[in-house]
């Protein structure tokens, strides 16, 4: 049965699938820590019979037993080469058991192993491992595919291309769902769902881990978006322990209760799960015996996936900001790195169209001496691990593209297919095989049409082998072709013609590139905003800016309210009052503000008015000792206090000590050369052991701030060091920092140590596990429960 | 019995907005000014740049007896506190998790060389909250492991908590092999890169 084939059956009937095999082979004796499928290889009157009752009770699919009869899951008991022969024959074995009425779909489970970058397995690999496995099926003759039990969309995606690439049989995906929804690596139902479909899965379904309640919100979630049946095989509820037994307590009977919901809900397919048995199959047929399936009435499925997250084009909400940073032209420092192999600035330019709001990250790293294939997988692993927007693929070589496309857990978007006949060669077969959306430049081997007609001419002639290669119109986002405007005063017109056509008249998605348009013009934002504005009245639905660009993104905000594109204004109010809080809007004037103080500079940590106002006190006379006394502790003192009373917290103690460390800079030629001007000396470290200085930093730097010179041992130091360091430096004074209750005892050594040798020291405590009990247990002088109080101690033990 | 280590090269944490407050000292309603919340939020969106959050896990059988949590006659946890809560257990998982040397190297220069003190002080906070998300979300999918197995699992419970000792970091390191991400053993038994963590999980049969 093919494709086609399978598909036409689903619309005419239910299909009622099987029960448990691994919960029942148990139940028939199978011992626990053995290969199943050895196992069932060696009793296979047992698997038979299994089959033949699920068959008997009305199942129109069964599955094989081979749900780990893969290369790693098979190593495990050393049966690594017998792959495609133990696929063979338990596909042969169901077959035999059900007859020819039945249809037998290979059951594929996970290898145990996660994909790079989640895991160490390669993509290529995990593709030629199901490869193997299903090779074996094939030799057996098998109906159908079933990719099941899965927890990561990649190695879903790995088992979906090894199939597709090496049959037209139907193929079943069901992913498995955890918590809140979710796949172990992260995935949502509809995320899944949209990834899947769209690579050409014929049925996406979802299977164990919950009983038919938990299942049902699942289904209906994907029922929404859905252009494939769905199927569902819930467990017999959750598993409990009895008498010492795993046993799952629903009755067939209560399961039944469940079905005609799943039915209303969309599924064409249903079967069971661990603890189901042929007899909730025969429920699942009573309720599904001559009824037709309820028809998909979903839209075209238009949305970018990555493994956690989906992003729609909606032509009711602003156009999609495809942020084009990731791109070495004219950026020297991203070329050097790529041609190094390095990432950093592949993050930097993610992180901040990320923070400026891109809803999809184009990636291209096409430039002389880069080794683009590996960089473009070394971009997209590191993408993926750093944020969840979507990606658009952006390279002019086609296997650059496939390479990517692999290695990305979702449905990305295409950067670009051209009418160009190389190009429509090489790239048409790998957008149909990932499913992936794809911008189309209407242009050809004669160049670029002047006129919107051309450009429309070529979308409809490349629409066309679209739908030869299985390509969905709704995968095509047109680039209107942005041309400057300086050069061809029509060009404006003729892009937002294209534009206007395609959504309009063929109902395509668009986008345009948009700096090109105001080339060789002053103000050229002026020029960028306006045509952004028009093209947006077109219908345009989704641009390649740069969203850190802050005159272009109002333009976008404000057209999307003008042309209804944003309901209530919500996203254009929500983006203007971010962009009040970074700077006040044109138009807005502030009451002018008192001159501040030093003092005011330091507890606000402005260090730009800090230095003219240092600078006018040293022109005025004053030493920068006096400034010091005068302003900046007593500045830091205010701090000090407010961060007591919790009216400020650490970042901002921080901000102001920081503030006082830029004064000090400035002042520093100005102090006497000697240490007089300092409150005294002393000495502080993390003791032995322990690696974690941040709160001892925190505390050197305030005591520095008041004045106090502080030698700082860093961490992890002995008491020999501490008490031999302060008596050569003629330090009398020493702090010492622990985080954890094991290596706090290290501080009681080093006072007893001090006491041993007849050095007149006074220590102060602290650090997250120090309480005033225990540094009074180990003969500290003073107790410090945070830096503002350590600062006080200090002063106290110096005088 | 010891399964299969898995290791696993990237952890998607779920950001920990409030908690990184929490431990920059905003308790209960106290809320951060604008300044300072764009400030976290720079510093956040370059910790997420720099960490490289990878995990392993290995699930093994054990007993549990004598106050202590027993997986062969080589490996053994000695803690009352961590038999009593894994009392019912039947099986454990043992976690690691890192978020790599870059943050910590940052932390270090922020506080040593740049004097951008605000700046170390919250990419300590952020980190130190990374990390325990990366291990929750490691938890997480031990514990979505565990439920389809038909188990639940207990808190995770880590060396130095309690009287489960810090020594108990060797054992583990031993079992899963902590270098494979990164992350070495001290003599006094930390981890390095500072913000690293390991941790036990237990496994109950779900009773009814």
């Amino acid at each position: 049965m093919n494709k086609r084939e399978f598909s036409n059956l689903l619309q005419k009937k239910y299909l009622v699938l099987d029960g448990a095999t691994g919960t029942f082979l148990q139940k028939q004796g199978m011992p626990t820590g053995v290969c199943p499928e050895q196992w069932a290889l060696d009793n296979p009157e047992v698997l038979a019979g299994i089959h033949k009752s699920y068959a008997d009770a009305g199942s129109d699919m069964v599955y094989s037993c081979t749900f780990g009869a893969n290369k790693l899951k098979l190593k495990t008991f050393g049966l690594e080469k017998h792959v495609r022969q133990y696929n063979k024959r338990l596909v042969q074995l169901a077959k035999e058991a059900v007859g020819t009425k039945v249809l037998v779909a290979g059951s594929i489970g996970p290898t145990g192993q996660f994909i790079e970058p989640v895991g160490s397995l390669s993509f290529d690999e995990a593709v030629a491992i199901f490869a193997e496995q299903i090779t074996g099926m094939l030799d057996g003759d098998v109906d159908a595919l079933v990719i099941e039990t899965m927890i990561d969309i990649q190695e879903t995606r790995a088992a979906l291309l090894a199939a597709n690439t090496l049959c037209n049989l139907p193929v079943i995906v069901s992913l498995t769902y955890a918590e809140e929804m979710r796949t172990l690596t992260g995935t949502d139902p509809v995320t899944a769902l949209i990834t899947l479909q769209a690579m050409g899965a014929d049925v996406v379904g979802t299977n164990c881990s919950t009983g038919p309640e938990g299942m049902l919100e699942i289904i209906k979630r994907q029922s929404c978006y859905a252009t494939v049946p769905l199927m569902a095989k819930p467990n017999a509820g959750m598993p409990v322990l009895r008498d010492g037994q795993t046993v799952f307590t629903m009755t067939h009977q209560q399961f039944a209760k469940h079905i005609p919901a799943f039915m209303e809900a969309g599924v064409s397919l249903m079967g069971g799960c661990c603890g189901t048995t042929p007899d909730f199959i025969a429920q699942v047929h009573t309720h599904f015996e001559d009824k037709v399936p309820l028809k998909n009435i979903v839209q075209p499925v238009r949305a970018v996936t990555s493994r956690s997250k989906t992003v729609f084009f909606n032509p009711d909400a602003p156009p999609l900001i495809i942020g084009e940073r990731i791109n070495p032209t004219g950026k020297k420092t991203l070329s050097t790195e790529l041609i190094k192999g390095k990432m950093t600035e592949v993050k930097r330019l993610a992180n901040e169209q990320i923070q400026a709001g891109a809803d999809i990250l184009d990636v291209n790293v096409g430039a002389p001496q880069v080794d683009e294939k590996n960089a473009m997988k070394e971009a997209v692993l590191t993408l993926i691990r750093m944020t969840d927007l979507p990606l658009c693929i952006d390279s002019s070589d086609p296997a650059v593209i496939e390479e990517a496309l692999k290695h990305y857990p979702g449905r990305a978007l295409v950067n670009s297919l051209t009418a160009e006949k190389d190009k429509l060669d090489q790239l048409v077969p790998v957008i149909a095989r990932y499913g992936a959306h794809f911008i189309f430049l209407p242009l050809d081997d004669s160049g670029i049409p002047k006129q919107s007609q051309q450009r429309a001419a070529l979308v409809k002639k490349v629409l066309d082998i679209c739908e030869k290669n299985h390509i969905s119109p709704h995968q095509m986002v047109v680039d209107g072709l942005t041309m400057t405007v300086s050069a061809d005063p029509a060009a404006a017109r003729e892009t937002l013609d294209t534009i206007a056509y395609c959504t309009q008249k063929l109902n395509l998605l668009t986008t345009i590139g948009l700096s090109n348009i105001s080339f060789g013009l002053p103000e050229r934002s002026f020029i960028n905003s306006a045509f952004l504005a028009m093209a947006i009245e077109n219908g345009l639905s989704s641009v390649i800016i740069n969203p850190c660009h802050e005159a272009t993104m109002p333009a976008l905000l404000a057209a999307s309210v003008l042309c209804q594109r944003d309901r209530n204004a919500l996203r254009y109010i929500d983006r203007v009052a971010k962009l009040k809080q970074k700077t006040p809007l044109s138009g807005e004037t502030k009451a002018p503000a008192k001159e501040p103080t030093i003092t005011d500079c330091v507890i606000s940590g402005d260090t730009e008015q800090l230095i003219p106002l240092l600078k006018k006190e040293l022109q005025a006379g004053n030493s920068a000792l006096y400034i010091t006394n005068e302003y900046l502790i007593p500045g830091m003192q205010i701090v000090g206090e407010k961060f007591s009373c919790k009216e400020l917290f650490l970042p901002q103690l921080m901000v102001s000590a920081e503030t006082m460390q830029t004064a000090f800079s400035f002042l520093q030629s100005h102090f006497p050369e000697d240490s007089s001007h300092k409150l005294g000396k002393m000495l502080i470290a993390t003791v032995k052991g322990d690696i974690h200085d941040i709160g001892k930093n925190i505390v050197a730097l305030m005591l520095r701030n008041h004045g106090i010179d502080v030698l700082d041992l860093g961490k992890d130091v002995d008491a020999d060091t501490i008490l031999e360091t302060a008596r050569k430096e003629g330090i009398t004074v020493v702090g010492l920092s622990a985080l954890m209750t094991t290596t706090m005892t290290e501080m009681e050594e080093v006072i007893k140590l001090a006491r041993k040798r007849g050095y007149n020291l006074k220590f102060v405590v602290g650090g997250a596990v120090i309480t005033q009990e225990y540094a009074d247990k180990i003969g500290a002088h003073e107790y410090a429960q945070d830096s503002v109080s350590a600062v006080k101690a200090v002063k106290r033990l110096l005088t | 019995m010891l399964y299969d280590r898995v290791l696993l090269n990237h952890i998607s944490p779920k950001i920990p907005n409030r908690a990184i407050y929490r431990r920059l000292g905003y308790h209960c309603k106290a809320e951060p000014d604008t300044q300072t919340e764009e400030r976290v939020n720079r510093v956040l969106a370059e910790a997420v740049s720099l960490m490289d959050p990878r995990g392993i896990y290995r699930s093994c059988d054990i007993s549990v007896a004598d106050n202590r949590v027993i997986i062969d006659e080589t490996a053994a946890f000695s803690s009352s506190a961590l038999s009593n809560v894994f009392k019912k257990s039947t099986k454990m998982s043992i976690i690691a998790v890192s978020i790599g040397p870059d943050i910590c190297e940052r932390i270090a220069d922020c506080m040593h060389t740049r004097q951008a003190y605000a700046d170390g002080v919250i990419l300590d906070a952020v980190a130190s909250e990374l990390c325990e998300a990366c291990a929750e979300a490691l938890n997480t999918m031990v514990t979505g492991m565990a439920a389809q197995q038909g188990y639940r699992t207990t808190f995770r419970f880590s060396p130095g908590y309690k009287d489960f000792a810090l020594s108990g970091q060797e054992i583990i390191d031993r079992l899963i092999g902590l270098q494979d991400i990164g992350v070495t053993v001290t003599d006094h038994f930390l981890l390095k890169p500072e913000k690293s963590v390991t941790a036990l999980i237990g496994w109950e049969r779900t009773y009814e």
